[in-house]
C-alpha cells in the first residue's frame, strides 16, 4: 500500500504535465480548426452550389465513415511515402480537427436549417445584407440550438486525443503508459488516468450547462 | 406612389398573379381582400421583394424595377428602404430584446448612432403602448404585444409605405383588436399602409381603398363605400360570407 501511494504521489506530476502540455493545447487547437472547418462545411451544403455541395458531402462521409485511429495513422504513417511529412503534433491536429470538423458540421448545419425562414425575411425586409444576416441574426440562434452537440463533440474529442498516444505524443495518456511500464503498476496508472480524463470533461459539462442557462433567456 | 405594372408570377409553371396593374397613393390605407389562394400575400410579398415577379414593373417615386431582373443588393436595399414588412407570425428576433428588435433596422442598416437609434426605438413602443416592456425578450410576450413590436419595428426605418401580410390571422380577436387599433391610428395619421387581411370589419374601418383579388387577377380596385355596395354578384357573395 505505502508503495502504491508512493506510486500515484510520483505520477501525479508527470500525468499533469502530459495533460497540460499536450492532451490541452492538442485539444483547442484540433477544435478550433475543426470549428471553422464545420462552418465552412455546413455553409457549403447549404449552398446553391453544386459542386460546392458535393465537394463538402464528400468530406463529411469519408470522415465520418472512417475510424478516427485509421485518419490517424493515414496521415502520419501513410502520408511520409507519398511525400508528405507531417510531425507528430501537426499530423495530430489535422487528424482530430478534420474529424470534429466532418461531425460538428452536421450539428451546425441541422442548426442553421431549424431557424425559421421568416427570420431571414424580416431581416431582410429591414433592407440587412446576407453577411449581418448571417452573424447578426441567424448565428446567434444556431449557435443556441447547436450548443449540446457541440459540446458532444467537444468532449469527444478530448477524450479522442488519448489516440495521439500511438504516433508518439506524449499526452496524458502515453505518459501513464511510460509510468506503468516502468512500475508495473497498470491498473493503479489507468485508473488514474481514467480519473484525470473524467474531472476534465465533468468541468466541461459543467460549462455547457453555464452556457445553456445563460441562453434560455431568450 | 407606388405603382405596380403588368406583374405576374408563376411558381413552377402555376400562374399565381397574371398582369397585375396597380396604384398606391401616398397617404392612404388600402387593404388587399381576397379568398386564400388568390394570390394577394404573394402580391404584397412582391413589393418588398420577398418575391420576385416574373415580368412587369414596380416603380416608386425613388426606383423603377423592370422585371426579369438579375437585382443587386444595392439596388434591392434602395427599393425596400421605402418599405417595411409586418409579417403574420410576427417574425421578431428571439434572442433580441423588444428594443433591441426595434434598433436593429436603423443601426446596422441605416448606420445611425446607436443612442438616437435607442431614443427613437423608445417612443415608437410607447406610441403602440409597450414602454415598460423594452427590456423583454419576444417570447415573454403575448402575441398581440409581438405584433406590436413588429409594427414599431417597422416604423423604426421610416418607410413611405408598410405592407401588412394578414397582421392578425395567428392572433385571437381579443389581441388582434390591440393590433388594429395601432394600424388605424397610423391610418388617420394618414401613413401610406398596404394590408391584406381577411378581416373585413377591420378593412371596412380602416381601408381608403379596397383591392379585391380573385384567381391571380384584380377584380375590383375602388373605394371602401363602392366596394361593400357593389352589385356584383362575386362581390357580393364574397362579403356575405363574413357577415
Amino acid at each position: 500500500m505505502q508503495r502504491q501511494l508512493e506510486i500515484i504521489r510520483n505520477a501525479a506530476l508527470p500525468l499533469l504535465e502530459g495533460f497540460i502540455q499536450m492532451t490541452v493545447p492538442l485539444t483547442l487547437v484540433s477544435f478550433m480548426l475543426g470549428m471553422a472547418i464545420a462552418i465552412v462545411a455546413a455553409l457549403a451544403r447549404n449552398s446553391k452550389s453544386r459542386i460546392l455541395r458535393g465537394i463538402f458531402f464528400f468530406y463529411v462521409w469519408v470522415f465520418r465513415g472512417t475510424p478516427l485511429l485509421v485518419q490517424l495513422f493515414i496521415i502520419f504513417f501513410g502520408l511520409p511515402r507519398a511525400g508528405i511529412q507531417f510531425s507528430p503534433f501537426s499530423a495530430a491536429v489535422l487528424a482530430f480537427s478534420l474529424n470534429t470538423g466532418a461531425y460538428a458540421s452536421e450539428a451546425i448545419r441541422a442548426a442553421l436549417m431549424a431557424i425559421p425562414i421568416g427570420q431571414q425575411e424580416s431581416a431582410a425586409s429591414l433592407g440587412m445584407g446576407q453577411g449581418q444576416i448571417l452573424r447578426r441574426i441567424i448565428a446567434p440562434q444556431a449557435f443556441k440550438i447547436a450548443l449540446p452537440p457541440l459540446s458532444n463533440s467537444f468532449i469527444s474529442l478530448l477524450k479522442d486525443t488519448s489516440l495521439a498516444a500511438s504516433i508518439t505524443i506524449v499526452e496524458l495518456f502515453m505518459a501513464a503508459q511510460r509510468i506503468a511500464a516502468t512500475t508495473y503498476e497498470p491498473l493503479l496508472l489507468y485508473s488514474m488516468v481514467a480519473i484525470y480524463y473524467l474531472v476534465a470533461t465533468t468541468l466541461l459539462t459543467l460549462l455547457q450547462g453555464r452556457m445553456e442557462r445563460r441562453m434560455n433567456r431568450y | 406612389m407606388l405603382k405596380l405594372s403588368n406583374l405576374s408570377k408563376s411558381f413552377n409553371g402555376n400562374p399565381i398573379l397574371q398582369g397585375v396593374d396597380l396604384e398606391f397613393a401616398s397617404g392612404e390605407t388600402t387593404v388587399i381582400i381576397g379568398p386564400s389562394g388568390s394570390g394577394k400575400s404573394t402580391l404584397i410579398r412582391m413589393i418588398d421583394l420577398l418575391e420576385i415577379p416574373d415580368t412587369g414593373v414596380i416603380a416608386t417615386d425613388k426606383t423603377q424595377i423592370e422585371f426579369p431582373a438579375t437585382l443587386k443588393f444595392d439596388q434591392m436595399r434602395k427599393h425596400r428602404s421605402q418599405f417595411s414588412m409586418v409579417f403574420q407570425q410576427f417574425n421578431l428576433f428571439p434572442h433580441k430584446t423588444v428594443l433591441e428588435n426595434v434598433m436593429e433596422g436603423p443601426i446596422t442598416v441605416k448606420k445611425e448612432p446607436k443612442a438616437a437609434a435607442m431614443e427613437k426605438g423608445k417612443q415608437l413602443l410607447e406610441r403602440v403602448g409597450l414602454s415598460e416592456r423594452m427590456d423583454h425578450y419576444p417570447k415573454q410576450l403575448s402575441g398581440g404585444q409581438q405584433q406590436r413590436v413588429a409594427i414599431a419595428r417597422a416604423l423604426a426605418m421610416e418607410p413611405e409605405y408598410i405592407l401588412y401580410d394578414e397582421p392578425t390571422s395567428a392572433l385571437d380577436p381579443e389581441l388582434a383588436q390591440e393590433v388594429l387599433g395601432v394600424i388605424q391610428s397610423l391610418a388617420r395619421e394618414g401613413k401610406s399602409q398596404i394590408i391584406v387581411t381577411h378581416n373585413m370589419s377591420f378593412a371596412e374601418k380602416v381601408a381608403d381603398r379596397i383591392i379585391f383579388i380573385e384567381g391571380g387577377t384584380v377584380f375590383y380596385k375602388g373605394t371602401v363605400g363602392d366596394f361593400f355596395k357593389n352589385p356584383d354578384e362575386r362581390i357580393q357573395r364574397f362579403v356575405a360570407q363574413f357577415t
